[in-house]
C-alpha cells in the first residue's frame, strides 16, 4: 500500500515537473519574440506591421503547439485592420486588409465586453457569444484569443486555434498567453520607439550632408537643434553678398582634357570654400566657375565690433586672391592661356531675400535680390587679381579700407549709375584685429 | 546562434534525410520548406529530419516543424526526426509532434525503422 502511494506520489511530481518544463518552454517565447525582432534589421528601416506581426505568430504558435492561429490588429479607429491567419492543416499563411465591418464587429465586442475576463476562451462560453466577433472567431477556428491592451486601448488580438495535440486551452493558457500578448507589444514598441529615433538619425545625417556643402559645421549644429532657423519661407534682411569669377577661363576649358579641368575646378571650389567658411560665411552655389558666396546669413555677425560681415566679406575676398594666385602658380595656367587667368570677385552688400527657395523635391538655401545681381555684374567687370565693391559696402568698410573709386556703372535694377570701388588692402590697423 | 540555417536533402533509396545546420528559427523557415519540397519527390515513402547540427530551435522554430510534421502527414509520408537533445525532445512531446514523428537517438536507427513495416504507421488525415 505504501509503495502503490509512493508510486502516485513519484507519478504526481513527474507530472508536475513535465507541467512546470511546458510552462518554462512557453514563458521562454516572451524572449524568442524578442531575439526574432531585434534580428530582423529590415523592421528598423521599415517597421510595417506586417512583418513583426508575422513573427509574432509564428513564435506564439509554436509555445502553444497551435496549428492555427490569427492575429487581427486595428487601427486606434477601428476603420480597418490587417489580419494575419496561419493555418497548418491548410497550408495557408496570409496577410489581408480585413473589411470594415470586421473592425467595427471588433469595435463593439470590445466595446461591450465586460473588463474581466479580459480574453476569450472557446470553452468558457461568455454572455457575449452571439456577438458578431465572436461567431467570427468561432468560424476562423480559434478557440482563444487574447486582445492586444495598450493604454487601456483594445487594437487588435491574438488568437489560437486546435492544438497539435488536441488537448483543449485552459484558463491557465490564457494568462500565459495574456502575458507573452503583453510583452510582445512591449518589445513592438521599443523597436518602432528605435526606428523613428534612426529615421530622425538619418533625416540630421542627410541634413547634414546637405548644409555642410554649404556652412560651417557650427552652423549646421545650430540649424539641427533649432537655435537657428532657416526661414523656409523666406525673409528680407541686409547681406553682403561675394561673388568669385575665373577670368580667361575659356581657353583653358578648350585646352584642358575635361578630367584636368575638373580637378583645377575641384582645388579651386574646395580652397575658396575653406576661406569662406573660415569667417562663417555661407556658400549659397556653384555655377560653372563661379562661387557665390553670403556673408550675414543665417549667422550674421553684424554686432560684432572687430569683424562684421561686411568686412569678413572684403578679407574673403583678399585671402581668395592670395590662394588663388598659389593654385595657379601649382597648375601651371600661365602656359596654356593667353591671358593671364585670374579671379574677379565682386562684393555688395543690400537688401536681399534669404530663405530655402525652391521646389518640395529641390530646395537650396539662397539669396535672391539686387545685390546678387550686382555682386555677379562686378566679379564679371574685375580683371583677374581685382575685386570691385559697391558703395553701400565701402560706406560700411571705408575707415579699413584703401580703395580706388571706378567709374559708375548703369545696372540693371539700379535707377541711377553704380558708384563701384576697386579695393586696393586693408588698412594695417584693421588687419591687427 | 548564428541565422546562416541551411537544410540538405539526402536520399537513401526511398528515404529522404534532410540534414538542418543552424538555429529553426523564423530565418530558416524557407530552407526547410524548401528541403521538404526537394524531400517529396515522387516515390518517398519516408522522411528524416536530421537535427545533429542543429544550434539551438525556438518557439518559432517548433510551429514550423509543426507545419512540415503536419504537410507530411497530410501526404502519408513517414516522418521521423533524430539528433535531438533530451531537452527538445521534451519539447517535441509537449507540443505533440512526437504523437506523428517517431524520434530516434541516432540516423542509422530512424533509417532502420523506415525499413520496417510502419506498424505504427500514423494514419494521414
Amino acid at each position: 500500500m505504501a509503495e502503490s502511494a509512493l508510486t502516485d506520489e513519484i507519478r504526481r511530481l513527474q507530472a508536475r515537473i513535465a507541467e512546470l518544463e511546458r510552462r518554462n518552454f512557453q514563458l521562454q517565447t516572451i524572449y524568442d519574440i524578442g531575439w526574432e525582432l531585434e534580428r530582423r534589421p529590415e523592421l528598423l528601416l521599415d517597421p510595417t506591421a506586417t512583418d513583426s506581426l508575422r513573427v509574432i505568430l509564428t513564435t506564439i504558435m509554436g509555445a502553444f503547439g497551435a496549428t492555427c492561429g490569427t492575429i487581427l490588429q486595428t487601427g486606434l479607429d477601428y476603420v480597418d485592420a490587417i489580419v494575419i491567419q496561419r493555418d497548418f492543416e491548410a497550408e495557408t499563411h496570409s496577410a489581408t486588409w480585413s473589411s470594415t465591418a470586421l473592425s467595427a464587429d471588433y469595435c463593439r465586442w470590445r466595446a461591450n465586453a465586460p473588463v474581466q475576463p479580459r480574453s476569450w476562451l472557446a470553452a468558457r462560453p461568455g454572455a457575449d457569444e452571439d456577438a458578431s466577433f465572436v461567431r467570427w472567431l468561432r468560424a476562423g477556428g480559434l478557440q482563444v484569443w487574447v486582445p492586444f491592451q495598450v493604454d487601456d486601448q483594445t487594437i487588435g488580438g491574438v488568437g489560437l486555434g486546435q492544438r497539435f495535440t488536441g488537448e483543449p486551452y485552459q484558463v491557465d493558457d490564457v494568462a500565459l498567453l495574456e502575458n507573452i500578448v503583453d510583452n510582445a507589444l512591449v518589445r513592438l514598441r521599443q523597436i518602432r520607439l528605435l526606428a523613428q529615433s534612426l529615421a530622425h538619425q538619418r533625416e540630421q545625417y542627410r541634413i547634414r550632408g546637405l548644409f555642410e556643402q554649404f556652412m560651417v559645421p557650427q552652423v549646421v549644429d545650430m540649424l539641427l537643434d533649432g537655435r537657428l532657423k532657416l526661414g523656409a519661407h523666406g525673409q528680407r534682411q541686409t547681406a553682403t553678398i561675394l561673388m568669385a569669377d575665373l577670368r580667361n577661363s575659356t581657353p583653358l576649358i578648350e585646352q584642358l582634357h575635361s578630367e584636368a579641368m575638373v580637378c583645377i575646378l575641384n582645388d579651386y571650389f574646395a580652397a575658396m570654400t575653406e576661406i569662406v567658411f573660415r569667417y562663417e560665411g555661407t556658400v549659397d552655389k556653384f555655377m560653372g566657375d563661379s562661387i557665390l558666396a553670403i556673408f550675414g546669413a543665417p549667422i550674421s555677425h553684424q554686432s560684432d565690433p572687430d569683424l562684421d560681415d561686411v568686412m569678413r566679406a572684403v578679407r574673403v575676398s583678399l585671402e581668395m586672391q592670395a590662394a588663388f594666385t598659389d593654385l595657379a602658380a601649382t597648375w601651371q595656367l600661365d602656359s596654356l592661356a593667353e591671358k593671364p587667368v585670374g579671379l574677379g570677385i565682386g562684393i555688395c552688400t543690400g537688401e536681399v531675400v534669404i530663405g530655402s527657395i525652391g521646389s518640395a523635391k529641390r530646395l537650396e538655401y539662397t539669396a535672391i535680390g539686387p545685390p546678387v545681381n550686382l555682386a555677379a555684374r562686378l566679379s564679371k567687370l574685375a580683371r583677374g587679381g581685382e575685386t570691385y565693391i559697391d558703395e553701400r559696402t565701402y560706406l560700411a568698410a571705408s575707415p579699413a579700407l584703401k580703395v580706388r573709386r571706378l567709374r559708375p556703372i548703369r545696372a540693371k535694377g539700379f535707377r541711377q549709375p553704380v558708384r563701384i570701388f576697386q579695393v586696393r588692402e586693408i588698412c594695417p590697423a584693421d588687419l591687427r584685429k | 546562434m548564428n541565422n546562416e540555417t541551411t537544410a540538405t536533402v539526402e536520399r537513401r533509396d526511398r528515404v529522404a534525410i534532410i540534414h538542418v545546420v543552424g538555429d529553426v528559427t523564423t530565418f530558416a523557415e524557407e530552407a526547410i520548406q524548401q528541403a521538404y519540397q526537394d524531400a517529396t519527390v515522387v516515390g518517398t515513402r519516408a522522411i528524416i529530419l536530421d537535427f545533429r547540427a542543429a544550434d539551438y530551435i525556438n518557439s518559432a522554430g517548433i510551429a514550423i516543424l509543426i507545419g512540415i510534421v503536419t504537410q507530411a502527414r497530410r501526404a502519408g509520408l513517414r516522418i521521423s526526426v533524430t539528433g535531438l537533445s533530451s531537452h527538445f525532445q521534451k519539447i517535441f512531446s509537449m507540443v505533440g509532434l512526437t504523437q506523428y514523428a517517431g524520434m530516434y537517438p541516432t540516423l542509422e536507427d530512424a533509417l532502420a525503422n523506415c525499413a520496417e513495416t510502419p506498424k505504427t504507421w500514423p494514419n494521414p488525415l
